[in-house]
């Protein structure tokens, strides 16, 4: 490929972009739609040809990042047969997805032997927080209206964002809920009925319309019913039974409406307002010879989020976010050891967030970006021993990177400050933090899509509330847990030579360390504390393979997999029992495989997903071992066109095999299961 | 449906369990003709790290105990014991075994572990906690804040008490069933905590109840012991936050405080305390007896030497073998930086009566009781 072509479809990858959607919102997390990458005369290329966004497609930041970044797209998603989030996020390696089960169980990410905590979840441009747990429960968010999905792992190589997205060890990026653009007068309707298995029942419907060139909108809603009482196989020693889940019925909703005004040629204001309910009840762990459950909880989520973006002049661009974010989550647990037969645990979070970020870009090689984020965070609750925390986060990013059709160079420098506070007693102390990251990606043979890149990000997170002031449990002396991490990698990405249409190979191999590791220990039985006490090493490889080889006319087949070996290792002490043992549910190997049979009749999609033994406890006792699994999935998917709708039919069979596993010790996955999807496209 | 499978399953096991011991059942406590045998340790296992429930045998006569990690109960029986087990009694040659998150109690055979039945606590007196047995009665302590009454013949629940909020232990005394009424779970209102606590006194001939609920003299009790004559609870205070662990003797309906306490046990007039509230130093712990009636110290349990397997170090709990004074005392063991590992197995050092150090064996996870059985 030549230079000239390269060129010419960076331009028109960033023109597509535009034409789709407003820069500003998709621009703050995605690296190839970013501004900064637009040369100076790229404004008179919104209006691309749409028949360029085939190839447009198959070159992006993924290819050119200094750091390892994973994204796939909803018709990518669509092609390959992703049936919900977590099923994206097991496209993607190095992740280790936490799973209670069934459609409402939590669901949390750790990258690389980090904790869930140390995972950013960036959520139309904003990272959402959780400051009383640290951990951003997945299952709250529907693939439906995802237009893609990304993991960043170290640094985003887009400079250009708010700076508190560069603060977490590794991101994922989820962007939704687009509005047409300003020259696309059409209404655009998206209904789609989903039935399956448990009794899961989804309607999901979003509409979407630009009202004139300047303004447009799109309003989506859905709502998930399941009973979940799938059953399960018990071993017990010699006794094999077979049991079903019980109390674990879900009702959720949630709905939202997208506003984008287009103010000038290079301005855009954004507005969300999302809404999110949630009410379950909660199976809890298999008890043996006791499996009675009747504790529900109820998650409650609403935010209202303004971004407005301006380009000024050639050089400088500009975006400012402001959110407000309320959170609450009421716990309901049965059991006569309380006062009344139960225990009502609510708690309610707030935060409120600005900021601010501007891009200079002197040349075409240099671009600097500051970003200041401000966010408030509070937590009440209707316990006693409640403190009511809050605290102030001021987190300042300073980027510099230098690009030129060789090599990508970026370092970044954050500093985050904490004021923190209680309403009654004592409160941490306030704390500042320095923390750097730099990477760099070579193309060494210009003529071929060959990136070899590395990368050095170090960063902390801050201890959550529950760990600060959870009554007994949390401490006030804590410090922050720090990261360190270390990247080399290769991505190498081919053209087409015979029956292969495309191919993406990337090969990553880390060493991270986790230092003042923050882990409750016991100060007896029922009295536990939290305390910086462990040290983690963590090292690993991952791959990952994408490819297409055409068949025949009208017959192509998608190849996608990765795979993850990681080991991660608690260092804390030589004497320690769990001293170079593997961390707890982290698996040595894990990775998955799809393969995707388009053609003119129905597609097939046939997709597997593997893990090794696991054990649940850090000093891998024998009694915790959990075996590895392989669960196979498979799909079936029919688009009718009728003038200009669509109908999509799909079948989706979930673990084909029945096999069954656990991810979290006492919590079993369900088996065989279906699900009927249709959609209707105006 | 999942209850009729365990149902259905435990009836099994009450078949081939009647099959096995249907010719056990002589002549109840007599202890002139039974020398100790050896002792298990019930192991409670971790919640929090998923680990079930286990128990560890140990003989006195050829020294063997459970291998480390295995599982007595379930090398017996095929199945698992549970999850949450609690101190176990033997009576009238039979074992039982509370199993508190399980909601069971086992019956089984103290010499094999086999299953004989299970008895199941129903709502809303569930979550056995601590048993004691006496005139052909076992009584259960059902932590929704219950006492049953067990028929040692039947092994059917006969009557249930309602006694206080979060019942622990108990002890028999005088004709008389102790139970400590912690109130352990009312810890939020911190301006009142463990208030609703209280030591029941029932009448185990007319079953009736009186209390005591002084909670300046009696705050959150968690454990009793007793030698038949004497009773003695362990008083949890607010874990020195800032009211102490402390050991009181039962007096009538008054205590009297003898000494700050973590674990008690008593042995005829002996009654063994240790004292190691977190983050004392191995140093600052201490391990006396007192004089049951005098209140008097009058010694120490244990000769402990530091670098040795005599060394203790984060007491789980004593017991003292009613047949030989063999003292018993499990541990867990301990981080480098000194922190109990609660998910790691415990083990258990045995003493002579005079406190010197005979052997040490490796436990399951979360030791916290252990029963002595005879031959």
């Amino acid at each position: 490929m030549t230079a000239l072509t390269y060129k010419t479809l960076r331009l028109s990858i960033i023109g597509i972009t535009l034409a789709m959607s407003c820069p500003s919102l998709r621009g703050n997390t995605i690296p190839d739609t970013s501004p900064e990458d637009t040369d100076s005369t790229t404004y008179s290329l919104p209006y691309t040809l749409d028949e360029l966004e085939v190839v447009a497609r198959s070159i992006k930041d993924d290819v050119t990042s200094s750091s390892p970044l994973f994204r796939i797209d909803d018709e990518r998603m669509k092609a390959l047969g992703v049936t919900d989030l977590t099923d994206a996020l097991h496209r993607m390696p190095g992740l280790n997805i936490r799973d209670y089960g069934g459609a409402g169980g939590v669901k949390t990410v750790s990258v690389r032997g980090f904790g869930a905590a140390h995972t950013g979840v960036i959520y139309d441009g904003v990272a959402l927080s959780d400051a009383q747990t640290g951990t951003i429960d997945l299952s709250r968010y529907s693939l439906d209206n995802v237009d893609d999905v990304s993991l960043i792992i170290g640094d985003n190589s887009d400079i250009f964002m708010p700076a508190k997205g560069a603060a977490t060890a590794a991101s994922i990026v989820i962007n939704t809920g687009s509005v047409p653009s300003g020259d696309d007068a059409r209404w655009h309707f998206n209904g789609q009925f989903r039935i399956g298995s448990f009794g899961l029942v989804n309607p999901y419907f979003k509409l979407a319309k630009t009202l004139n060139p300047k303004f447009s909108f799109s309003a989506i809603g859905e709502y998930t019913y399941a009973k979940n009482d799938y059953p399960y196989t018990l071993h017990n020693g010699r006794l094999t039974t077979r049991e079903r889940r019980e109390n674990s019925r879900m009702h959720s909703g949630h709905g939202e409406i997208n506003l984008c005004w287009r103010p000038g040629v290079a301005s855009t204001l954004d507005a969300k307002i999302y809404y999110y309910d949630n009410n379950r009840q909660l199976p809890g762990p298999v008890v043996l010879y006791n499996p009675t459950s009747d504790d529900t909880l109820h998650d409650r989520n609403f935010f209202g989020q303004l971004t407005y973006y301006n380009k000024l002049g050639q050089k400088v661009q500009i975006r400012a976010i402001s959110k407000f974010n309320w959170d609450a989550t009421y716990y309901h647990e049965v059991d006569g050891k309380h006062a009344g037969g139960f225990k009502d645990e609510n708690y309610v979070q707030r935060e409120a967030y600005l900021s601010c970020a501007a891009l200079y870009t002197p040349t075409h090689q240099f671009s600097f970006n500051y970003a200041l984020d401000y966010s408030y965070n509070n937590l009440s609750s209707n316990l006693a021993t409640t403190v009511g925390p809050w605290r102030h986060s001021v987190i300042q990013a300073l980027s510099g990177k230098f690009s030129n059709h060789l090599m990508q160079v970026m370092a970044r420098l954050l500093c985050s400050s904490f004021i923190n506070g209680v309403k009654s007693g004592e409160s941490i102390p306030d704390r500042t933090k320095l923390t750097p990251s730099l990477s760099l990606s070579i193309r060494p043979w210009y003529g071929r899509l060959i990136y070899l890149r590395a990368s050095y990000k170090n960063i902390f997170r801050f201890p959550t509330f529950n760990e600060s002031y959870y009554y007994h449990l949390g401490s006030l002396q804590l410090r922050p847990e720090e990261t360190h991490q270390f990247n080399v990698g290769a991505t190498w990405q081919g053209g087409s030579y015979r029956a292969l249409s495309s191919i993406a190979v990337t090969g990553d191999i880390y060493y991270n360390i986790v230092k003042d590791k923050i882990v409750a220990i016991p100060m007896n039985m029922f009295v536990w504390t939290m305390a910086n006490l462990d040290k983690v090493r963590a090292f690993g490889a991952d791959i990952t393979l994408d490819c297409s080889l055409y068949l025949a006319q009208r017959h192509n087949l998608l190849i996608n997999g990765n795979y993850s070996w990681q080991r991660v290792q608690p260092r804390t002490a030589k004497s320690d029992p769990e001293y170079n043992k593997q961390v707890a549910y982290t698996p040595q190997h894990s990775g998955a495989l799809s393969m995707t049979w388009q053609n003119p009749w129905v597609d097939l999609v046939i997709k597997a997903t593997g893990v090794s033994a696991r054990y649940g406890t850090n000093a891998n006792l024998p009694g915790t071992r959990l075996p590895g699994y392989i669960e196979l999935g498979a799909a079936l998917m029919r688009t009718f066109n009728i003038k200009s709708h669509s109908i999509d039919l799909r079948l989706d069979i979930l673990n084909i095999l029945d096999t069954q596993y656990e991810i979290v010790r006492r919590y079993p996955m369900p088996g065989r299961s279906f699900r009927l999807t249709a959609g209707f496209k105006l | 449906m999942k209850k009729q499978t365990i149902f259905s399953l435990m009836a099994a096991l009450v078949l081939t369990g009647a099959l096995v011991s249907c010719d056990k059942n002589d002549n109840p406590d007599d202890p002139q003709v039974k020398t100790s045998g050896g002792f298990y340790t019930i192991n409670n296992g971790n919640m929090a790290g998923s680990i079930s429930s286990s128990i560890t045998t140990y003989d006195y006569t050829t020294n063997q105990s459970t291998p480390a990690l295995q599982d007595a109960f379930k090398a017996a029986n095929g199945i698992e014991l549970g999850d949450g087990a609690q101190p176990a009694i033997i009576y009238d040659d039979k074992m039982f075994i509370p199993v508190y998150d399980s909601n069971l109690i086992w019956v089984v055979n103290p010499e094999t572990l086999e299953i004989i039945t299970s008895i199941r606590p129903e709502a809303p007196a569930t979550g056995p906690r601590a048993l004691a047995a006496a005139d052909g009665k076992i009584y259960v302590s059902l932590f929704t804040g219950y006492v049953s009454r067990i028929d040692a013949k039947t092994l059917k629940i006969e009557k249930t008490i309602a006694t206080g909020p979060n019942t622990e232990q108990m002890a028999i005394a005088n004709g008389k069933l102790y139970v400590a009424n912690s109130d352990g779970y009312n810890y939020e209102d911190l301006e009142n905590q463990y208030t609703n606590c209280s030591i029941s006194i029932i009448d185990l001939k007319t079953w009736t109840q009186t209390y005591i609920r002084d909670t300046d003299k009696v705050l959150n009790p968690t454990d009793m012991a007793t030698n038949g004559k004497d009773v003695f609870v362990l008083c949890k205070g607010n874990y020195g936050f800032p009211v102490p662990s402390t050991v009181k003797k039962i007096t009538g309906d008054d205590v009297i405080e003898i000494a700050q306490a973590s674990y008690i046990t008593v042995h005829d007039d002996d009654l063994y305390v240790i004292n190691c509230p977190y983050g004392m130093s191995h140093a600052d712990m201490s391990f006396d007896i007192y004089d049951t009636k005098s209140l008097k110290l009058k010694g120490t349990i244990a000769k402990q030497t530091e670098g040795t397997d005599s060394w203790i170090d984060a007491p789980a709990g004593i017991a003292v073998d009613p047949y030989n004074g063999n003292i018993i005392i499990l541990s867990y063991h301990i981080t480098e930086a000194g922190f109990s590992q609660y998910m790691q197995p415990c083990y258990a050092n045995i003493y002579d009566k005079g406190g010197n150090f005979k052997t040490r064996i490796e436990c399951g996870v979360g030791a916290l009781g252990v029963t002595f059985f005879h031959k």
